[in-house]
């Protein structure tokens, strides 16, 4: 029987020092809140399409491929203009995707008796602490009978709105890593990060750029290991130009107040115009699973063709889905998607926070009618701002874990499969 | 230079990969630190260090078994370790074998007669045995041991503390656990056991602030469920109801466990 020391090995430490592809799997599959496993990083990564193998692009700045930043201007830069959009945004989920760590960044709490996580291991706990240094996470253990044993390292990046959860990072030179506790919202406490087993002080899960292609608008990689980046290039958050590609030019035409003349294509992308394959593909880049990657991150510009960038899962409609980022291949999978134009932004407004599930109903009464609903005769109206919670329910992700306390923690996802569920798949 | 170099070489190999699991230990990275002790144990498995330090690494990751057979090889290879003996009997005392765990530690004690820690795991052992004259006798020689204000001289303190409180000796209780606090003021143990004294004299206030400043300290023995019950009682007694509701609440809703 192999030793459990060994047996842990890959989540002791060593992913880095003695690095193995199913161990930085193991790991980008439980990683945050949007990302699941990635094999295909771990092989050479291609180099981006060339501009003449992609298809039709809706505007001059779309799908350029190149993961330069030369054209991107950063979100200041729009606030002029779009100010009501802007702020707005600014309290969206995708904005806070990432950020530096500071009081109001960081939703788990720091004050004695809340700063601890116990676990399963009765010689092992972690203390969460504010200093005037910084944010730090420390793990204790104690060797009996009175060795005690520590490891700290800093709140480098926060990860995630706090919606459900938050998880952090810490550099270690140009390297990027995860801390070993999270802070669960649900519960408001602290708990062990996706993908460490209860009970192990761990500090060495690498993060790697496919990760961060989807929890920031942008950060180049440096040579191998793959969780090696160049920090001074890191745009935090999901910005602007995510979803509308690099704004120089159209910043530059607007200050000068040069109108477009007929005919010429714009030079910001606007995703409303775009076709519907290629809205999607803005989306379908995070929430569509993690895919296979044929073009290094960060290559991919709203706007152009996705499927040339990444591979991702096509899933048959009677294939059940995770409800962990596979949103896209959900909605895809539905009767209301493939029986109408519908999109993404059908229902979601990406400019601002919408946290009201009720008020998504209305969107579904432009096509439906209440009357039309079987439980119609029997609730009434009363069924008017359900239809979300009803026909797109809530479901434990598959994908995403916490270990604690003896037991797993699954986020509750909604599924964007849209259909007619029995009772018993109802939460 | 050159003898500095000969000194380097000349460390036999089995040491270099115990120091490297040592580094590794100090740096939390138990997986490197675990195969670098087997490592040693390769070249040499009579290696009485690696063989202790691969049983601590065992016990910390729940493998009793290997613990137990690492240990006992060690005692049988060298009956005058005084680690192997003491880390022997520590483990019987940690898998309740209190009887078992006695003649290790004798022996540790008679190889290293100025180390307090194996009276003080006599002393347990001969607490839960029931025997508290011994354990009393023990204690007071562990104590006269570790005279130092440390995490370790807490420790005995409050145990030997804990022992007096069962035994009705509610004073001395408390000044054990007084002078628990003064050698280590972030012991959760001590402040706990200061407050079941300080409630049993009826020095409610008193009780509830001991027992609020154990809630946040993060040391590791008394569970967070104890520290609620506790409190719980105390602001009933203190007629503070919705306190008292609080933290019995918390106390229900605390994983019950056999572990602690």
């Amino acid at each position: 029987m192999k030793h459990p020391l060994r047996l842990l090995a890959p989540t002791l430490g060593s992913a880095v020092r003695r690095p193995g592809p199913q161990k930085v799997i193991r790991f980008v599959a439980i990683l945050g809140l949007l990302l699941v496993p990635v094999q295909p990083f771990l092989g050479q990564i291609p180099d981006a399409p060339a501009p003449a193998h992609r298809a039709s692009q809706s505007t001059a700045a779309a799908g350029s491929g190149v993961s330069s930043r030369d054209g991107y201007v950063g979100d200041e830069a729009c606030q002029g203009c779009h100010q009501e959009k802007f702020e707005t945004y600014l309290r969206s989920a995708h904005h806070l995707a990432s950020r530096l760590p500071s009081r109001t960044s960081i939703n788990g709490k720091f004050t004695p008796g809340s700063n601890i996580l116990r676990t399963s291991n009765p010689y092992l706990y972690f203390v969460m602490t504010a200093t005037k240094e910084g944010y730090f996470q420390s793990a204790v253990a104690k060797f009996p009978p009175f060795e005690t044993i520590s490891r700290k390292e800093p709140f480098d990046l926060v990860i995630g709105s706090g919606r459900k959860g938050q998880t952090y990072l810490y550099w270690k030179g140009d390297a990027l890593f995860e801390l070993p506790v999270t802070y669960w919202t649900e519960t408001d406490r602290w708990i062990n990060s996706p993908g460490y087993p209860d009970g192990l002080p761990n500090f060495d899960k690498p993060i790697i750029s496919r990760c961060l292609e989807c929890h920031t608008t942008y950060i180049g990689s440096l040579p191998p290991p793959l969780n090696r980046f160049d920090r001074s290039s890191m745009v935090l958050g999901i910005t602007c130009e995510k979803c509308h590609g690099p704004g120089r030019k159209h910043v530059v035409r607007n200050r000068s107040k040069i109108p477009l003349r007929p005919g010429e294509v714009g030079d910001i992308v606007n995703p409303a115009s775009l076709s519907r394959d290629r809205q999607m593909d803005v989306c379908a880049l995070c929430h569509a699973g993690p895919g296979t990657p044929k073009a290094p991150a960060f290559s991919f510009v709203a706007g152009g063709v996705l499927g040339q960038f990444l591979s991702l899962p096509d899933n048959a409609p009677d294939t059940p889905a995770d409800v962990h980022a596979h949103q896209v291949q959900q909605l895809s999978s539905s009767r209301c998607f493939r029986s109408s134009s519908m999109t993404c932004t059908t229902c979601h407004d990406v400019h601002k926070p919408q946290r009201d599930v009720a008020s998504f109903s209305e969107h579904c009464l432009t096509c439906h009618s209440i009357e039309s609903c079987g439980r119609y005769s029997t609730m009434g109206s009363k069924i008017l701002r359900d239809c979300v919670n009803c026909h797109m329910p809530l479901k434990q992700s598959n994908q995403i874990f916490l270990d604690t306390d003896d037991r797993q923690v699954k986020p509750q996802v909604r599924n964007h499969r849209i259909a007619i569920y029995g009772q018993n798949e109802l939460p | 230079m050159i003898w500095l170099l000969a000194l380097q070489l000349s460390v036999p190999p089995q040491q270099q990969h115990y120091d490297n699991a040592e580094a590794d230990l100090a740096k939390m990275q138990f997986g490197p630190a675990d195969e670098e002790v087997d490592s040693a144990l390769r070249l040499d498995p009579n290696f009485i260090p690696a063989l202790v330090l691969k049983a601590r690494l065992a016990l910390f990751a729940h493998r009793p078994d290997i613990a137990k057979s690492c240990l006992i090889k060690a005692v049988i290879v060298d009956p005058s370790s005084e680690n192997a003996q003491f880390f022997l009997g520590m483990f019987y005392y940690l898998q309740n074998d209190f009887t078992l765990g006695i003649t290790p530690l004798e022996k540790a004690r008679a190889l290293s007669p100025k180390a307090p820690l194996p009276p003080f795991y006599l002393a347990m052992s001969k607490e839960a045995m029931g025997d508290a004259s011994s354990a009393l006798r023990f204690y007071q020689e562990a104590e006269a041991l570790s005279p130092e204000k440390t995490p370790q001289t807490a420790a005995i303190l409050v145990a030997h503390g804990r022992l007096l409180y069962s035994l009705g000796k509610f004073e001395e209780s408390i000044a054990k656990d007084q002078l628990a606090i003064e050698a280590d003021n972030q012991s959760r143990d001590a402040f706990y056991e200061r407050a079941k004294g300080l409630e049993h004299q009826s020095k409610y206030e008193a009780a509830a602030a001991d027992g609020e400043r154990a809630l946040t300290l993060p040391e590791l023995g008394t569970s967070d469920s104890q520290i609620h019950f506790l409190l719980g009682n105390i602001y009933l007694k203190l007629n503070k109801p919705d306190l008292a509701a609080a933290h019995l609440a918390k106390f229900r809703a605390a994983p019950q466990t056999t572990q602690r």
